[in-house]
């Protein structure tokens, strides 16, 4: 089976996002780069299945020279081979476009399935999975958290509010990883070591004869509102304190 | 030339969701602005006669398409058909729902239309006659403005954050051919699963209650059980819950139990020690009850309680049904 | 025949003849040769197998201090008489034997070459002597069987079952039938002797002269041919006893002392670092083979006294682990493999690699099963305890390293730690830019401000993200600085010491952590460091030389000690309350700081101090060691708490501690045991900064920790300190 990972390397969750004075982005240094964490569910699913199938796993990521460590860090983990899509007209890419040139380069190999994170934890748009579908024009089910491939064709379950969809597809088709999809793997030490040594593709635009032209631009950051320090609520009534925190809950954080 | 506000209205068992009527009114706002018009695209089976409420929202036309082909989501054929009538239509905008099947039709959209869109919005403007769609990035760390120069300028909206205002306007029904067939589903929905229980796995749940050592015992997690019931939320623990035995390690959060990044975390009874904070500190919201002042929970908490809480979740019950 | 001939033993002018009715000296020869020969063949194939596995390791070097070691764990018994019961019954048979062995060769010597002075008062002291030693052989065995098969110590055991073998029994039935036959043969030629032959000095030997006198009745005719078969007995039985040795428990007669000789010359707790994470094809230890050969020889000397299972906070706490069984195991597996291996070695052509067949059992999960490997706090005090100075820790660290580096096996709570660590430079995964965050307001310049500063005070994940840890870390700033010592911080540039990671078995993420850090140190020529944490303390001082990070590393109690004794620290007020000192394992057994934190306790007016049952060396690990803060502990009981209750029976209103790990195990530990009330476990530096009295109401507590007393605030911190 010829499995596809897509991945991207972002900031770590914890690190520190500080908007660049004129907000044209964030300032990059300080900042410890990871694989982004919805895209090591698709690289571990990827992985169980090539183990239970057989097959090999690429992964392919669009990025500046560090995304190379991300890429290592998948081999690491077990997949076979890597395409790194280098290019400066492409760092920071709108997902159409970023979708664009992973499909350049995944229509360049044989797959079967391709994995993908359901968002990026740095741009959060949550696309790239369902663009890359429509470009290969193969089906996908998207946000899964329980994946069964066999016979042909994937069945997909998908949380959607208040129930379960079971989605069943044929191959190839797009699936995008959710938390609780798996538990990704520690790389072992001898991985780490052979990933060294693995084959990475580097390609740029012109080799994948796509287009750069960006169909969405951030204009601008900003950094968020500076966040209240925490309330007490202070009081006797204890269904008054109560009342209080809801009616907080839903008009000032909007979360319920 | 591109016109128009268009909104892809979402239903689900032939009732409009609430936030169709968020993407009508923000629709109706920026088509307003624009001196243009609001169409929204309904799709389902037997749907037909919910456009009149789409209406009453601010939208003057709705394309739909009514067949049982819809009568289930499914990408394959929502895509299509909502790719059909955009494209015959041309309109300069297109909102969807950042919902869960709104994320899937509206990114699958984007490729189809081969376009741009702003993802999961807080905030809509117009500049210079270009949609200007506001969002977080970096898990609410930044927030980019963002434009799109494709066509149409597509953007999610987060729901519950634009308001649904009462601007009544035609709402017309037009009918489209989707010309789509059971044939073109490739991805089926196999099966709806109910969730009976209503529970997420913590790890995904975007509400969670939890409940510490300040329980003192399992029998008094009904009315943590009956607090997370009310908000759709699902029940989590401290440690010195679980290693007592009152909940099973399965609700444990903590560095090591789950890791957890809700939207609302609600913490009863826990002291908040540092173990505890590193498997829920990334959520968005937290609010602490404690009758310990001291409890460095609050330190961590956007809402803080200091009081008994047998007293206090109990009321969060009461009043979070009043509104739920 | 006998050389020196037959003397006329008379008062003034005592002796005895040896050999005395056994004329059989060819017999007994040939016998003899027999037996030393199933002895020499026995030590022979044991030899043959502890070559036969086992990577290669020098432990020959330094031999004066490994006399040392041989003089004092095996010739005085130093270790074995830290428990004194079992350390008596062991003396009694270990001097006993020796001087009867001792005794024994004098006698060969007077039969074959002659002794000028084995006669008269020579004689009769050597008698007595005999007989003092020989009834403290026989008490010791009688409190052996007393205590295997009567009292039955858990120690003797594992989880309440007996681990006794039929080895145990033979051999204390070899020991005991020696003596009793001595004695018998004694009595027997005492009877004749004095009776017949007038040996008026029979009574020095004593024993024998009691048990002739109820021999009344016997002929002495009759009484010599029962001193002859008396006589093959015993010799059969000693023979039997020499043959034996290679191929019982007696081995440890051998194995104990070249253990105690081949001892670690190492700092304690030391772990090898890996090498060559390059080229190496396997890490850690995953079958026998990655062991060295002097770690499998441990299990060879192991006597199962248990003493290790004694003091085990894993094994005491209801949890598979005991370090016995664990050598045990390893021991158990070795024999089987051992042969095998050897016969493989031995069929392969000259030159040729053996074709060795593939162990029927995994060594990593099933000799030595998962919840043992990782029950493990790494405290140290089955090494500590060992008598014959086995290395537990190495080999469960060892094989930690193999699942973890090698087969990426382990717990998933320990890979979140890891990847924290990783990501963050700290174990909870807190942004790695929030480290410098612990106190701005006292003003501590990092090195990168001013490194001209005497000290590196190196704070540690704990003091830099913990918000309890940061009260201690505070606590010490201040300290210092009244005390006017002048430190500086690394601020965001100081990372994770490691410590978990490697003794979790993630040594590639800790020489990771460890270069970092040393190449910041080294960077601001740093020279001297405090830790406030025993684990970073521990690293830095012991592990980070390896890696060229050579610093002159100290605990703060050591510092604290030291400014209180040279005045610097003063204190205005006195405190009340019992207090108890809880010895961190890093800090204590691991570095021998245990009279430090001590004093400064003590410096403290009012301060009254109680030790716990287990304390010093045998202190009870607070369960977080070895990588176990970071993972769940969920079979037996919760160390913390047994800990705590030891605390409670002291009746402490205090548990002083000096690490941050231990800090937050006992206040957790009190929070189970329903005692915030009445209890408090605070860290030493705060203790000291609270006696010094410099800090009254007008003090709050560090930014952030409170919630503020009013609602909202103008003046009210936002949420998170915004760093510099």
């Amino acid at each position: 089976m010829n499995i596809v990972a897509c991945v991207k390397q972002v900031p770590d969750t914890e690190a520190l996002i500080k908007v660049k004075p004129d907000g044209s982005g964030i300032e990059e240094g300080g900042i410890k780069w990871v694989m982004n964490p919805y895209d090591e569910f698709g690289v571990e699913e990827a992985l169980k299945l090539k183990e239970k199938l057989g097959g090999e796993v690429t992964v392919v990521s669009v990025g500046p020279a560090r995304t190379m460590e991300t890429i290592r860090t998948a081999l690491a983990m077990g997949a076979e081979k890597g395409i790194h899509i280098d290019d400066p007209a492409l760092y920071n890419a709108d997902a159409y476009t970023t979708a664009n040139a992973l499909a350049a380069a995944i229509k360049e190999i044989p797959y079967d399935i391709i994995f993908c994170g359901q968002r990026a934890i740095d741009g959060d748009m949550g696309q790239v999975g369902s663009i890359l579908a429509e470009l290969l024009d193969i089906p996908q089910c998207t946000i899964v958290t329980k994946l069964d491939v066999g016979d042909g064709k994937a069945t997909a379950v998908k949380p959607i509010e208040g129930a379960q969809l079971v989605l069943e597809t044929s191959l190839p088709c797009v699936i995008t990883a959710q938390k609780g999809l798996n538990e990704p793997r520690y790389a072992s030490l001898p991985g780490i070591m052979k990933a060294k040594k693995k084959p990475v593709d580097v390609k740029n635009a012109a080799a994948l004869g796509i287009s750069v032209e960006p169909k969405a631009k951030i204009e601008k950051m900003t950094p968020p509102p500076a966040r209240p320090p925490g309330k007490i609520i202070e009081g006797e009534d204890p269904a008054a304190k109560a009342a209080e925190v809801i009616r907080l809950l839903r008009e000032e954080a909007k979360v319920i | 030339m591109s016109k128009g506000v268009w909104i892809v209205a979402e239903q689900r068992d032939g009732a409009l969701r609430k936030v169709s009527f968020e993407l009508a009114s923000a629709a109706r706002k920026l088509a307003d602005e624009l001196g243009d018009e609001v169409g929204a695209v309904l799709l389902g089976a037997g749907v037909e006669g919910l456009a009149p409420e789409l209406g009453k929202y601010g939208v003057d036309k709705v394309y739909v398409a009514d067949d049982a082909v819809f009568a289930q989501y499914t990408t394959d054929a929502y895509a299509a058909a909502v790719a059909k009538v955009v494209k015959e239509n041309d309109p300069a905008i297109l909102l969807l729902a950042a919902s869960v099947l709104g994320k899937d039709l509206s990114s699958r959209l984007v490729g189809k239309l081969a376009t741009g869109m702003a993802s999961d919005c807080v905030e809509l403007k117009i500049e210079g006659g270009k949609l200007i769609a506001k969002r977080p990035m970096y898990a609410g760390k930044t927030f980019g403005e963002v434009s799109v120069s494709g066509s149409p300028q597509m953007a999610q909206l987060r729901p519950n954050v634009f308001p649904a205002n009462e601007n009544a306007k035609a709402g017309e029904v037009v009918k489209f051919d989707a010309g789509v067939s059971a044939a073109d589903i490739k991805a089926k929905v196999a099966e709806v699963q109910q969730d009976t229980s209503g529970k997420v796995d913590l790890t995904e749940a975007e509400i969670i209650v939890s409940g510490g050592r300040g329980m003192k015992g399992p029998e008094n997690y009904n009315i943590i059980e009956e607090l997370a019931d009310v908000l759709g939320a699902t029940v989590g623990a401290s440690r010195a819950a679980v290693d007592a035995g009152w909940r099973p390690q399965s609700d444990q959060v903590g560095q090591t139990g789950k890791v957890v990044s809700p939207n609302l975390y609600i913490a009863c009874g826990i002291s908040g020690a540092i173990q505890h904070l590193a498997g829920m500190s990334s959520s968005k919201y937290i609010v602490a009850v404690n009758k310990d002042p001291d409890a460095p929970i609050f330190a961590k908490a956007d809402y803080g309680i200091v009081d008994d809480l047998f007293k206090i979740v109990p009321e969060l019950t009461t009043a979070a049904k009043k509104i739920m | 025949m006998a050389h020196g001939a037959k003397h006329v033993y008379t008062v003034g002018n005592e002796g005895r003849e040896v050999f005395w009715n056994a004329p059989y000296e060819l017999i007994l020869f040939a016998f003899t040769a027999v037996a030393m020969a199933i002895f020499a063949y026995g030590l022979y194939r044991r030899w043959q197998l502890w070559k036969a596995i086992g990577k290669p390791e020098d432990r020959t070097d330094n031999a004066g201090a490994r006399i040392q070691s041989l003089i004092s764990n095996g010739l005085f018994q130093i270790k074995t008489f830290r428990d004194v019961y079992p350390g008596i019954m062991h003396a009694l048979i270990f001097f006993g034997f020796f001087v009867l062995i001792f005794g024994a060769a004098i006698d060969a010597t007077q039969f074959h070459i002659g002794l000028p002075f084995f006669h008269g008062s020579f004689y009769l002291w050597f008698s007595l002597i005999m007989e003092i030693f020989g009834l403290a052989v026989l008490l010791g065995v009688v409190i052996a069987v007393y205590r295997r098969y009567i009292e039955k110590p858990d120690r003797l055991g594992y989880m309440g079952t007996p681990d006794n073998t039929a080895d145990d029994a033979i051999v204390l039935t070899l020991i005991g039938s020696i003596i009793v036959t001595g004695f018998l043969i004694e009595a027997l030629r005492l009877y004749v002797n004095v009776n017949v032959d007038g040996f008026t000095w029979g009574m020095w030997s004593f024993v024998g002269y009691a048990l002739s006198k109820t021999l009344t009745g016997i002929g002495y005719d009759t009484a010599r041919v029962l001193h002859k078969w008396m006589w093959w007995i015993h010799t059969f039985i000693v023979l039997g006893f020499i043959a034996y040795i290679p191929w019982s428990r007696l081995l440890h007669i051998i194995t104990s002392p070249a253990n105690q000789y081949m001892m670690s010359l190492k700092p304690k707790g030391y772990l090898e670092p890996i090498g060559d994470f390059e080229t190496a094809e396997s890490f850690g230890v995953g079958q026998l083979e990655d062991f060295t050969w002097k770690q499998i020889f441990d299990s060879e000397a192991c006597t199962r006294c248990g003493r290790c299972q004694d003091g085990c906070p894993a094994y005491l706490s209801g949890k598979p682990l005991s370090p016995k069984k664990v050598i045990q195991d390893l021991k158990t597996y070795w024999l089987e493999r051992a042969p095998v291996v050897l016969a493989a070695q031995k069929a392969a052509p000259e030159g040729e690699e053996p074709q060795i067949p593939e162990p029927e059992k995994l060594m990593v999960g099933e000799v030595i099963d998962l919840h043992e490997l990782w029950a493990c706090t790494n405290c140290m005090y089955c090494i500590e305890h060992c008598p014959v100075c086995i290395e537990h820790v190495p080999k469960i660290v060892g094989m930690r390293q193999y699942k973890v580096l090698m087969e990426a096996d382990f717990a998933p709570e320990l890979q979140l730690t890891y990847r924290n660590m990783e990501n963050n430079s700290n174990p909870w995964g807190i942004g790695a830019h929030l480290r410098q965050d612990w106190a701005p307001e006292l003003g501590v310049k990092t090195l990168a401000e001013d490194a001209n500063v005497e000290y590196l005070f190196y704070v540690g994940c704990s003091g830099s993200f913990d918000d309890r840890g940061k009260k201690v870390a505070v606590a010490l700033a201040k300290i210092l600085k009244e005390a006017g010592v002048s430190f500086g911080v690394l601020g965001a540039e100081e990372g994770c010491c490691g410590d978990s990671a490697m003794r979790g078995g993630n040594e590639y993420l800790y020489q990771i952590l460890a270069q970092t850090n040393i190449e910041v140190m080294s960077g601001y020529g740093v020279k001297k460091i405090i830790c406030m944490c025993p684990h970073g303390y521990n690293a830095l001082k012991k592990d980070y030389p390896h890696f060229g990070g050579n610093y002159e590393v100290y605990h703060h109690t050591e510092i604290l000690a030291d400014l209180i004794a040279q005045g610097r620290i003063t204190f205005k007020k006195s405190v009340e309350g019992l207090f108890t000192y809880h010895d961190s394992c890093f800090l204590g057994r691991y570095n021998d700081v245990y009279d430090q934190p001590r004093n400064a306790l003590k410096a403290i007016p009012g301060l009254n101090l109680v030790e716990m049952d287990r304390s010093y060396a045998k202190s009870f690990c607070c369960g977080a060691g070895g990588a176990r803060m970071w993972m769940e502990e969920d079979i037996g009981e919760r160390i913390n708490d047994m800990r705590t209750d030891q605390a409670i029976a002291v009746n402490a209103g205090t548990i002083a501690v000096g690490c941050p790990f231990c800090l937050t195990m006992m206040a957790d530990g009190i929070k189970d045991r329903e005692k915030e009330e009445s209890m408090d476990a605070l860290d030493i530096a705060e203790i000291v900064w609270n006696a010094m009295g410099i800090e009254e109401a007008a003090e709050e507590a560090p930014s952030g920790e409170a919630p503020p007393a009013e609602e909202t605030s103008e003046a009210e911190a936002p949420k998170e300190e915004p760093s510099e």
